[in-house]
């Protein structure tokens, strides 16, 4: 992982959470929340604009299963 | 004769209790004496409480013997994930920050369970903080498979797979944020529950990710589990995230046929690897559940990477929130792995976070047309092989644990993220002896219907009536 990110990982843990965070650990950091955030990157091309968490209870909600036996 | 005891399965001895064909003491020591010769190998208990347990199951002979009211687990003993709360009780959640926690709190888990009879053996070996997949601990040592101590039983509920395998206990609770049930359960040879994100009360249990946090029951076989299910499912006032979806009879589910039940399977994996062992395990329960009348119908399954992604993003972001400050203060007091993977979670800006929950209805919509537009049922392995050893999974913090924990989770992860019910099942076993599972997945609150398929899948089967071949006594000292 390249040293401007494991860099600015460092950087973020400082002016966020006022911790200084070893070398090491910021590139391992780095390099494990770099492949998640652009998956999540690219899934969230697709949000509109009316899109909020309770939407998820909606989807629930009509799809529930009514047939507790 | 205390591992006939010990082989019954959980009906049999709380009806063996009730009918007084055993006592709960008679029961109770039985489980004690076979967790005094395995815990050196095993170590799936946290915290042992055989004293209480053995003073409560006496309590259940005298209310036996008065004619009192009996629940449905009347004297039998469980242990849980060390994580639910029990007022009173030390509760380490396997942490070391937490080593000397005493709740002032009962788990409503907990609470049902006790209403209904259970006695409660103490707390079981658990990943730090219920985040692991393969059942280390740095501070409490390593839980073990009893089908080969040298493997891994999965996680985050190890004990808890470990325990109910080796016949220690007849039924445990685990968490499954991102599969910590179905995990141990699948390599351990189990049948374990995750049940729709609500339909179990969360309340007075260690939190992970309050999205996605779900609590179920880990057992030797499908009507075991239905009834424990059935006994903690339902809306609890304790936890308002909990369902007010009615309560099916889960036991009388596990009665009723799979005529005409389409189950679904992938048309492909989506680029997780699939041992062999596993894809003819898999295909072997098709033919099952097909002989049992079920139709088996190919599906296309929505981007399984990105919701693990998704599902990653939610959790981390919810686990950092919780364990901010002792991130901050204690930061040296969690394991490295587990350190790695919760401070992820403070890289996370808000709207990143956000549009990971905003997209669960998008996700869920898809797959409910992609695959419920299509079956009942979708089935699935769980692990897509059998369990690896504990040194072969042993990568710490280093730049091996991403692909450790998609090789373990890639088939589990998006049910978390959709919240949907899943029920993991012993289906057979590699050429060295180890569990294979296959997961049932089912629209939200469907359980019934997991039940149903489940159980007919193990009344053509024998693969959960097998037990691990564990040394004795002697063999130990």
């Amino acid at each position: 992982m390249s040293d401007e990110r494991t860099a600015f990982v460092r950087e973020l843990f400082r002016r966020w959470h006022g911790q200084d965070l070893p070398e090491a650990d910021a590139k391992g950091l780095a390099a494990f929340f770099a492949p998640i955030d652009a998956l999540a990157n690219d899934a969230a091309a697709s949000l509109g604009f009316d899109d909020e968490p309770a939407g998820y209870d909606v989807v629930v909600a009509r799809l529930a299963a009514k047939d507790a036996s | 004769m205390n591992d006939d005891i010990t082989a019954l399965s959980l009906l049999e001895v709380a009806a063996a209790i009730a009918e007084r064909r055993l006592s709960s003491v008679e029961v109770t020591r039985a489980c004690l004496a076979r967790i005094e010769r395995l815990q050196p190998v095993l170590n799936c208990f946290i915290t042992l409480e055989a004293e209480p347990a053995l003073a409560a199951a006496q309590a259940a002979d005298d209310a036996l013997a008065r004619g009192d009211k009996l629940g449905p687990l009347h004297g039998v003993p469980l242990a849980h994930k060390d994580m639910f709360y029990r007022a009173g009780h030390r509760c380490t959640g396997g942490s070391k920050i937490r080593r000397d926690f005493v709740p002032d709190v009962t788990a409503t888990v907990q609470a049902r369970l006790a209403t209904a009879g259970a006695l409660c053996l103490g707390g079981l070996n658990m990943s730090e903080f219920a985040v692991g997949p393969t059942g280390h601990n740095i501070h409490y040592g390593a839980c073990r498979n009893p089908w080969n101590p040298a493997h891994a039983p999965g996680g985050s509920s190890s004990g808890s797979g470990a325990a109910v395998a080796a016949r220690l206990v007849y039924g445990a609770l685990g968490s499954d944020t991102g599969g910590s049930i179905r995990i141990p359960a699948a390599l351990c040879g189990l049948v374990g529950l995750k049940p729709s994100h609500g339909r179990i009360s969360r309340h007075g249990g260690v939190p992970l990710s309050f999205s996605l946090d779900c609590f179920g029951p880990l057992t030797r076989t499908v009507q075991d589990c239905a009834r424990l299910t059935r006994l903690l499912a339902g809306y609890d006032p304790d936890d308002p995230t909990s369902s007010r979806e009615p309560v099916g009879d889960y036991e009388k589910a596990c009665g009723q046929g799979i005529e005409g039940m389409k189950i679904g399977v992938p048309r492909d994996h989506g680029g997780v690897e699939v041992a062999p062992a596993v894809a003819t395990a898999v295909s072997d329960s098709l033919a099952v559940l097909e002989g049992q009348g079920a139709t088996i119908v190919e599906v296309a399954l929505p981007d399984q990477a990105q919701m693990n992604a998704l599902s990653t993003i939610v959790t981390r972001a919810e686990g950092a929130t919780i364990h901010r400050k002792w991130l901050t203060e204690r930061r040296d007091d969690y394991s490295p792995q587990v350190r790695r993977r919760m401070e992820m979670g403070l890289l996370l800006p808000a709207t990143r976070y956000l549009e990971a929950l905003n997209l669960r209805a998008r996700f869920l919509d898809a797959f409910a047309s992609d695959v419920f537009g299509r079956c009942d049922v979708l089935l699935l392995p769980t692990v897509p092989m059998p369990a690896p050893t504990l040194a072969e999974l042993d990568v710490g913090d280093s730049d091996a644990l991403p692909a450790m924990l998609q090789r373990l989770t890639g088939f589990i992860r998006p049910m978390n993220y959709l919240g949907l019910p899943a029920l993991s099942l012993p289906a057979g076993f590699s050429a060295d002896g180890l569990p294979i599972g296959f997961q049932l997945v089912g629209r939200p609150f469907a359980e019934a219907s997991l039940f149903a398929a489940g159980a007919a899948y193990q009344r053509a089967t024998t693969w959960h009536e097998r037990a691990p071949d564990m040394p004795a006594a002697e063999e130990i000292a």
